[in-house]
């Protein structure tokens, strides 16, 4: 029944379609039944599934021949949407109907923004390509031109940058139209190519260049093409799932994208598959005798199919003209990688800021799926580089601004982390002083959510960014500082150099983060009245920083604050203080392993190091009259612990008596004392040594290795052995 | 100084009356009474009352029987144009001590295609009066319970709640630039 319905429906608008072809003079709107019949079912048709390639050519041929009224051929212009493909000859016939000037300007400006609109699913680029001169032509024209203008940026290729080009673009913006973004944006590309060719200075803002037109077309022609595909798969799986080769489904990616399929489900097809403008072909072999191209001994990347064959080639790899592929290709992402390609970074800078502003700062999220995945993409590439990119981190500074704290909660967070390195002031307003206002406002997970992050921040710091940064300006002041090593950054490891900044002092930036989070995790802990999972992550941050200086890139050893380590000293969770006192031991052996270390950090140290030693082992928590900072407490302290009826508050936290260690004293005696006989955890003291090795069977290792290293035991001074 | 002026005083909060009143104060079309009965569902440990104005000052009728405030909401909704007008001339009349940490400024709209204000516009208002930001869509219902909850941990805070936390401590925090 359905089928019959859709065969019929197939029928009309054949016959629409033959309609709109046999006509060949000027057409009557009014009163015409015939043609609002076929317009309504191509319409319809159209809208519900999409337009197959043979429909598109004829109907584009009607709409721009002129003998229709303009709103006819509008709304058929609208209804170009492909089931999958555009054919290449139909933008071809656009271009040429356009320069008949038998359409008016109107139609032509909107066969421009038709073809942008349905760019990245047009079947081949080569003879689009050829074109590029006639295009260029248009730029005359002011309603056409910032669409021209974003068509020749997405198709520009090195030989296409000439000078008179360059002359006519700078007569342009000099001259009546002045500097628009959309021909700054087409300048931008040139001299990227080129420099020398531009003299012009450019604004080096990052803002976007070409303002987007059709959003609404676009998002519809995306659904439709998706639905379609997803259709499509699904009617393929139902037919063939039992009988398929398994060798069928590993489909290499040079034969998938030759023979351009509908593209895969759930691919986000914002972001374009790789292909290539010189790549059209399989055969180059005997077209290249008659091909125009320039640089025959490159390798379009379409043909690169597996990493083997890309180490082969990797030295004359075209890349491809869909920059944003990398997103979703690794062996695209090595490339770019390995190669340090200032204008392929470039290109996928322009390409991330319009994409990024465009989805989540300029409208109210609609498809938050979407955009998951391709934040998703976006973290997964800052992984494979281990480097911060500066679009992503200005795009992070204006979203964090009006951030909710909910919306792409896990994947902002790691971005976050990843965010390169920048003097403290900058970082405060771009980064921290957003997420501070987040986090005293919020839920304890976010808090923790938020002190992860930002630990993570510092490790990435610490592990990439400091070598990075010290690398970067040894190679400056090595070379001549005029000409600032561009062609040096990939083999640094820098594959976005242009925000490699050297007024940058990395350890006062570490210093000041340190700081920084220190404030936040003891307000923190504070405010959220010590909750264990907060807890956690403070201690977490402690043992990353004690473990900080393994890096090679970090000088000093930054402590955490003696508040926080206070916090968790008294706090009630055993296997937190465990986790500070391994920390301990490895602040003791990275004072041992760096050299000049510093006085102040030292002694610093070793006060916190007395009061650990104190409440935990000596019982002297608040009666050190020496050392020590918790003296000065006792004070305040001492009186009210009495008031509330505690006895000899000094041996109160130790790990005999201490409520943290309740259930372990606990543990300890049900295992080694008779059923049913009077203890008390005073009773540990004597047997110091078996007590200590089963909280190491409890996993509590931390306190076992603390006491060892810091506390001589045969002595009776219980001298500390402090890191000097 | 008039009748309404002195409505704004911040008083000295007491820890032992465990009761709270937080003013919401924007222009219609703020939902300013969802966000009220979003707060209201949240289960608190102190009894809480809201009240709401389209702006200020407040009329002097019902004056003497009008509970301390303790924390003031300013909504705006940056699809209108109004609504920050509002608060601007509200804001005016508002004692100081509120701009330490016993107000905040709740925006919505703000990737709305369909918002008049510019962002700037709305950084430089909460920046004069050291208003915290609170970004969210009240009309979305999951995102107006987060906001909800978020409010009252600053009311929670504000109204000394929380011991040991301030709204000054909070702001020793800051970075200061040197």
């Amino acid at each position: 029944m359905s089928t019959k319905k859709s065969d019929r429906r197939k029928r009309t608008l054949e016959e629409a379609v033959r309609y709109f072809s046999k006509c060949k003079s000027k057409v009557v709107v009014r009163g015409n039944v015939e043609l609002q019949m076929s317009l309504e079912t191509v319409k319809s048709a159209a809208e519900e599934s999409g337009l197959d390639p043979q429909h598109i050519t004829a109907l584009l041929d009607a709409a721009s021949s002129g003998y229709f009224a303009q709103s006819v051929s509008r709304q058929l212009i609208r209804c170009l949407i492909p089931t999958s493909q555009v054919p290449q000859e139909a933008v071809v016939k656009a271009i040429s109907w356009m320069s008949t000037n038998k359409p008016p300007v109107a139609i032509q400006a909107l066969l421009l923004r038709w073809i942008l609109v349905v760019y990245d699913y047009i079947d081949g680029y080569d003879k689009l390509h050829c074109l590029y001169g006639i295009l260029f032509l248009f730029l005359d024209s002011q309603v056409m031109m910032p669409h021209v203008c974003h068509l020749l940026f997405l198709l520009t290729r090195k030989e296409d940058v000439k000078m008179f080009r360059v002359r006519k673009l700078l007569s342009l913006i000099k001259g009546r139209v002045g500097a628009q973004a959309c021909l700054t944006g087409l300048l931008t590309i040139y001299k990227l190519y080129y420099p020398n060719l531009v003299s012009f200075a450019l604004p080096a803002s990052n803002r976007m260049f070409f303002g987007s037109y059709d959003r609404k077309w676009k998002s519809q022609v995306r659904e439709i093409v998706e639905k379609a595909a997803s259709d499509a798969q699904g009617r393929a799986s139902l037919s063939d799932s039992h009988n398929k080769d398994p060798k069928e489904l590993s489909v290499s990616r040079s034969t998938q994208l030759t023979s351009r399929p509908p593209p895969r489900k759930k691919q986000r097809l914002e972001v374009p598959v790789a292909h290539s403008s010189s790549a059209s072909t399989d055969r180059q072999e005997t077209t290249d005798k008659f091909s125009l191209s320039v640089e025959s001994t490159k390798v379009p990347f379409v043909r690169i199919d597996n990493f083997v064959n890309l180490l082969q080639h990797v030295e004359k790899i075209e890349f491809p003209s869909q920059i944003a592929a990398c997103l979703r290709d690794p062996i695209l992402q090595h490339l770019m990688a390995y190669s340090g390609d200032r204008v392929v970074t470039t290109r996928f800078t322009f390409w991330l800021q319009h994409a990024l502003t465009e989805e989540f700062l300029n409208h109210s999220p609609t498809n938050m799926e979407e955009n998951e995945k391709l934040l998703k993409m976006i973290v997964d590439l800052t992984d494979f580089l281990q480097e911060g990119v500066p679009v992503i981190d200005n795009f992070l500074a204006s979203f964090l601004h009006t951030w909710n704290g909910m919306d792409y909660g896990p994947f902002i967070f790691r971005l976050i982390s990843r965010c390169q390195m920048y003097p403290i002031s900058d970082l405060n307003d771009l980064i921290l002083e957003p997420l501070r206002q987040l986090y005293f406002s919020s839920s304890v997970y976010f808090k923790c959510q938020c002190l992860i992050t930002l630990t993570e921040l510092l490790r990435n710091y610490a592990a990439y960014e400091c070598v990075r940064h010290k690398d970067w300006t040894a190679a400056i002041s090595l070379d001549d500082p005029s000409s600032t090593t561009l062609k040096s950054a990939p083999s640094l490891g820098i594959l976005f150099p242009e925000r490699v900044n050297e007024t940058v002092q990395p350890s006062a930036v570490l210093q000041h983060l340190t700081s920084f989070i220190n404030k936040l995790a003891v307000v923190g802990l504070q405010a959220e009245g010590e909750n264990d999972l907060l807890l956690h992550v403070v201690v977490n941050y402690i043992s990353v920083l004690s473990s900080l200086t393994e890096h090679p890139g970090v000088e000093h050893i930054i402590l955490p604050c003696p508040h926080l380590v206070r916090f968790v000293l008294f706090s009630n969770s055993a296997p937190c203080i465990s986790r500070m006192a391994a920390a301990f031991c490895r602040y003791k052996d990275a004072f041992a392993h760096i050299p000049g270390r510093q006085r102040e950090s030292v002694t610093a140290f070793n006060e916190m190091l007395v009061d650990v030693c104190d409440t935990l082992w000596r019982n002297k928590t608040f009666s050190n009259p020496k050392q020590g900072s918790l003296k000065a407490l006792s004070v305040t302290v001492v009186p009210v612990l009495a008031n509330l009826g505690v006895w000899q508050p000094s041996s109160r936290f130790s790990i005999f008596q201490g409520l943290a260690f309740l259930d372990q004293a606990w543990n300890f005696f049900r295992k080694t004392q008779p059923p049913g006989k009077k203890v008390h955890p005073n009773q540990l003291k004597t047997v110091k040594d078996a007590y200590l090795k089963f909280l190491q069977q409890q996993h509590l290792v931390g306190i076992s290795h603390f006491i060892g290293t810091f506390i001589t035991r045969k002595s009776s001074t219980h001298r500390s052995l402090a890191a000097e | 100084m008039s009748a309404e002026q002195q409505l704004l005083i911040a008083q000295h909060v007491s820890l032992q009356t465990q009761e709270t009143c937080v003013l919401c104060v924007g222009a219609e079309g703020t939902s300013k009474h969802d966000l009220s009965l979003a707060i209201l569902k949240i289960p608190v440990k102190f009894s809480l009352q809201i009240r709401t104005a389209s702006s200020l000052p407040l009329p002097e009728e019902n004056a003497d029987t009008r509970p301390r405030i303790d924390f003031i909401c300013f909504l705006i909704n940056m699809a209108d144009r109004d609504s920050i007008q509002v608060v601007e001339k509200s804001l005016s009349l508002v004692d100081i001590r509120y701009f330490l940490g016993r107000a905040c400024l709740l925006v919505g709209g703000a990737h709305s295609h369909k918002r008049m204000t510019d962002i700037e516009q709305v950084t430089a208002l909460s920046d004069s009066y050291n208003l915290p930001l609170v970004f969210g869509d009240i009309k979305v219902e999951k995102e107006r319970d987060q906001l909800a909850r978020r409010i009252l941990c600053m009311v929670e805070i504000a109204a000394g709640f929380k011991e040991g936390v301030s709204p000054s401590v909070i702001d020793s925090t800051k970075y200061i630039s040197t």
